[in-house]
């Protein structure tokens, strides 16, 4: 583990050594992975989407009789606009959702449409468990799945859902934590 | 006099196309709600930006930003050539 270099897997979602920094980071804290959902997980979005393309489509199909060119063209291009800020948000809210493990922490921050963030934290001093669960054909398939943190006392638990090679996860938060505990530095 | 203001306003409501008003008015209320959608992911993105900084960041901003500018023309659109 303490080879590796930067590298990104699987669309940007699992990132180790990524360039990137967070709110209330350490001077001396280095992020050590970053992970996302898995890009899988995120094909339902894309294929609303995909639906909602069809339906404007077939608006414009039905009503073109009764609408002039101007309404016409003012629905397609609102329609699109409107499928577009679709797409983008959903891709904010799988771009901006992450798990990040650093040497001294694990963070998760996780962001809701329109109004909602939520970042919580725990030092990995204070983890007590850490398992991995996968189910289904396609978690199976894709090596995807979820990331369960137990903490001690009143630190809140983390959990990962959906993100690839939970297994790998796991293992390395099970590093940082035996040289955590054996007193020396993760670098 | 009664009879001419009764006529005028009878001519009038035969000259408008209730329809077509109505199809603005709806063009101008939604196509303002998308412009506010726009601005708070805007908004959103900037401050998730600050929370988790990315090599991307900027781009994701940027493209949020045009994203207020397609609300913008969507309601000079509904206003002007509908």
């Amino acid at each position: 583990m303490d080879n590796l270099k930067e590298s990104h897997r699987t669309f940007h979602s699992f990132c180790f050594y990524p360039q990137a920094r967070f709110d209330g980071q350490h001077d001396k804290e280095k992020p050590i992975l970053v992970v996302r959902s898995h890009p899988i997980t995120q094909l339902s979005w894309f294929f609303n989407g995909l639906l909602i393309f069809l339906l404007i489509i077939g608006f414009c199909l039905f009503f073109h009789s009764y609408l002039n060119f101007f309404e016409l063209s003012f629905v397609i291009f609102f329609g699109l606009a409107l499928l577009l800020s679709y797409f983008w948000l959903n891709f904010l809210i799988w771009y901006y959702n992450v798990g990040i493990i650093t040497d001294e922490r694990i963070i998760d921050i996780d962001f809701h449409p329109i109004s909602y963030k939520e970042v919580s934290m725990t030092v990995l001093a204070k983890v007590e468990d850490v398992t991995s669960k996968t189910g289904g054909f396609l978690s199976s398939f894709f090596d995807f799945g979820n990331v369960f943190i137990q903490t001690a006392g009143t630190e809140i638990n983390i959990e990962f859902f959906n993100i690839p090679y939970p297994a790998e996860v796991v293992q390395v938060i099970n590093q940082l934590i035996e040289k955590i505990k054996n007193g020396g530095n993760y670098h | 006099m009664e009879g001419t203001i009764i006529s005028d306003i009878s001519g009038w409501f035969s000259k408008v196309n209730f329809l077509h008003l109505f199809l603005k008015l709806a063009a101008i209320v939604f196509s303002l709600v998308y412009f506010g959608f726009t601005v708070i992911i805007y908004k959103q993105t900037t401050i998730l930006d600050k929370t988790f900084q990315t090599k991307f960041g900027r781009f994701l901003i940027l493209i949020s930003l045009l994203q207020i500018l397609v609300g913008l023309i969507t309601i000079l659109l509904a206003i002007f050539w509908l």
